[in-house]
């Protein structure tokens, strides 16, 4: 039933000019890391597993590279290529049931290849939704105002940790599991990063009273 | 105006949740539904956006220019292996040691070593070397620079790379890393052998042997210059599954490893040596780890108090009969220990004056007038950071204390600096426009200093495209700037003079 649903299986099915499925020399190789699946098995958990890129799994992954980047035109280009990269490298994947941690963390990593590489911080524009606050709420206002800088001075990694911290509700042991770092390293940098933006918070505030 | 104070944590909830976009771009269902028709186990990360043809212009230029330095090279080192500085040649490359101290009965290599080859910047002392093994990185960690000084002249570099089979350096996490491929089958490295390389100058490198110990991990290195010579200390195994473990040598040919005790799933990122012996450190999950050894093959563990529980040093000093740690963050600490184990503060640097102003310290080297200089960053204000912030230059006369000197523009992206005989090399990339529009990717960029302050480039630095600087160590006498280009090729610049 959800094959006729997605894009993603009718291009497996095949599209002019493009190849419609894995040839027989790649899945000999992708075979290979596992000898007792059938190509028909491993096929099909490929496709399963990218079945679970639906539209709302992919705008979260536009959020999250959004957010990462301050940047939508950046943003759209990282998740293309985190699309990319994903199914190119499904090899690559050895627990096939982790396969939302495994594409959160190539997303992340293409996040942070882009800011390191392009180390140009653009500031996102707010969504036309967005009301201008109240007077009760100019302190809240001017904080969030005061973040953006404050943010974008991050390093790439301490932001992908305050996004998947404080926009995924992500625990400390979720990250590092999630960007294979160690609980230590994540913590720290969670720490310095919140210092930051803690002081810009807080300096905000004094400016507002 | 008044009420109750925000929430911080509070306010980046709500900041972040209000900058997320609601839409879906149609261009993200197309890009899966092209994807998905590629058959598996190809990497073509790059296609489908002009920017990313844009970077493989950048790798055909980097290998252009790479060529047409070996083309017109002026001189290629020859062949042979001798011992690393300040030692005498021995034995043939090999293993000689297990990480539990024992000797290790594999043979050192089946794989050949390729010679590193050597050739002069035109017009220039600097000499680029190039043609070692490529770098091998595990999935999801970055490259480390294998380049380290030694404290008695010359350089020892620990090159991870995966031996045995023809390698196929592609990204696949969107990092760099190695796949192993035997005939079909492509699958990520997970071991792989630690060559060691030794060098007089930075420009001419000796394969000398193989650290023992499967996928071992080096981060820093210290030399007594007193019967063990050299200590080197990392990891072995892929992470979370380490072990922190230093490794021994006298003469750079026969290494003896032994793992760092309660270190299961640690992995210890520096070691110093001082009058007391050699203290190394890890970050611990809640603490920082130390270890203290008087001849580096045996190490205890301390129970360290006073630190900061949040993070780890930065670097350790030896000062005086005990120890020094330096600590970044939005203020810079130097904290002072007589035994490795006490800590207290000693220094603390000044605070922010704005959100958006603040003074980082940064690599530290000694200066030429005795004392040291350390090369931070002090942060813009707020906006678009499309152009490097400023070399923030701090100075000290004893290590523990320090004064917020000069501030001056950097000349690029500017990955590391050290001292140099006449000056300072700083090393990064380029900062170059296209059209108004900051440039994707950087060249290259070296740059000298007689003071500091003032930068120039490296005069006859071809332009060497898509690369990430490791690290810039000097060691008196020559300096060198270590990179690596994104298929995970190695080089390797040496200078011996600024001029």
């Amino acid at each position: 039933m959800w094959e006729a649903e997605l894009p993603v299986l009718r291009a497996l099915r095949g599209r002019p000019g493009h190849a419609a499925a894995p040839g027989p020399s790649d899945e000999a190789s992708v075979y290979a890391r596992n000898p007792t699946a059938s190509p028909e098995a491993w096929r099909r958990q490929r496709i399963e597993a990218f079945a679970l890129l639906d539209d709302s799994r992919l705008l979260q992954s536009y959020r999250l590279a959004t957010l990462i980047l301050r940047d939508r035109d950046e943003a759209e280009d990282a998740t293309q290529e985190a699309i990319a990269r994903a199914w190119s490298s499904w090899e690559t994947l050895r627990d096939r049931t982790r396969f939302d941690a495994w594409f959160d963390r190539i997303l992340a990593n293409v996040c942070r290849n882009r800011i390191r590489h392009v180390r140009t911080i653009r500031v996102v524009e707010l969504d036309d939704a967005f009301d201008f606050p109240a007077a009760d709420r100019h302190a809240e206002t001017i904080a969030r105002l005061t973040l953006e800088p404050a943010f974008a001075r991050l390093s790439s990694d301490q932001r992908v940790i305050v996004v998947l911290r404080f926009w995924r509700d992500l625990q400390i042991e979720e990250i590092a599991d999630r960007l294979g770092l160690p609980a230590g390293t994540v913590k720290s940098r969670l720490h310095y990063a919140l210092k930051a933006l803690r002081a810009a918070i807080e300096s905000s505030e004094e400016a507002g009273r | 105006m008044t009420g109750k104070p925000l929430d911080p944590e509070q306010a980046i909830r709500d900041w972040l949740a209000e900058s997320v976009p609601s839409q879906l771009p149609a261009s993200l269902k197309e890009a899966l539904e092209e994807a998905t028709s590629r058959p598996a186990g190809r990497v073509e990360p790059w296609s489908g956006a002009s920017s990313h043809r844009l970077r493989w212009a950048g790798r055909v230029a980097a290998v252009a220019a790479v060529l047409a330095i070996a083309v017109s090279g002026l001189y290629l080192f020859g062949h042979g292996r001798t011992a690393l500085p300040g030692t005498s040649p021995s034995a043939s490359p090999g293993a000689t040691g297990s990480p539990d101290g024992r000797p290790s009965p594999e043979p050192a290599t089946s794989s050949p070593w390729p010679e590193p080859t050597v050739v002069a910047l035109p017009g220039s002392t600097w000499r680029l070397a190039s043609a070692f093994p490529a770098l091998v990185a595990p999935d999801s960690e970055p490259y480390r620079s294998p380049v380290f000084a030694l404290a008695s002249g010359g350089f020892v570099a620990f090159v991870p790379t995966a031996s045995g089979q023809s390698s196929a350096y592609q990204s696949s996490d969107a990092r760099p890393m190695a796949f192993r491929t035997e005939g079909p089958t492509r699958t990520p490295v997970s071991s792989w052998e630690t060559r060691v390389y030794g060098s007089f100058d930075g420009a001419h490198w000796i394969g000398q042997s193989v650290l023992p110990g499967n996928t071992a991990t080096v981060t820093a290195v210290a030399q007594s210059g007193v019967g063990v010579e050299i200590v080197a200390v990392g990891w072995t195994g892929v992470s979370p599954n380490t072990t922190a473990t230093a490794w021994t040598s006298s003469d750079g040919q026969t290494w003896s490893a032994v793992a760092m005790p309660g270190s299961n799933g640690v992995e210890a990122v520096g070691v110093v040596h001082g009058p007391a012996g050699f203290l190394a450190w890890a970050n611990g999950p809640t603490s920082t780890l130390m270890w203290a050894s008087g001849d580096g093959t045996s190490w205890r563990r301390l129970e360290t108090s006073g630190l900061p529980a949040e993070v780890g040093p930065d670097c350790l000093f030896s000062v005086g009969d005990g120890w020094a740690a330096a600590i970044s963050g939005d203020k810079a600490q130097v904290w002072q220990s007589t035994d490795g184990a006490r800590w207290t503060l000693a220094w603390q640097g000044p605070a922010a004056t704005s959100p958006v102003e603040g003074y980082y310290m940064g690599p530290i080297a000694e200066s030429p007038d005795g004392g040291y200089v350390s090369f931070g960053e002090a942060t813009q204000g707020g906006g678009p950071l499309e152009f490097p912030s400023d070399i923030q230059i701090w100075t000290s006369k004893d290590l523990l204390h320090w004064t917020r000197a000069s501030r001056v523009p950097r000349p690029g992206w500017v990955d590391d600096f050290t001292a140099f005989p006449s000056g300072y090399v700083a090393a990064g990339q380029t900062v170059s426009q296209n059209g108004g529009e900051p440039s994707q990717y950087g060249s290259l960029g070296v740059w000298v200093s007689e003071d500091g302050e003032s930068w120039r480039p490296l005069a006859g630095l071809p332009s060497i495209a898509m690369v990430d600087v490791l690290s810039v160590v000097g060691d008196g006498a020559s300096v060198v700037v270590t990179f690596v280009d994104s298929s995970g090729n190695l080089q390797m610049l040496a200078g011996h003079e600024s001029k």
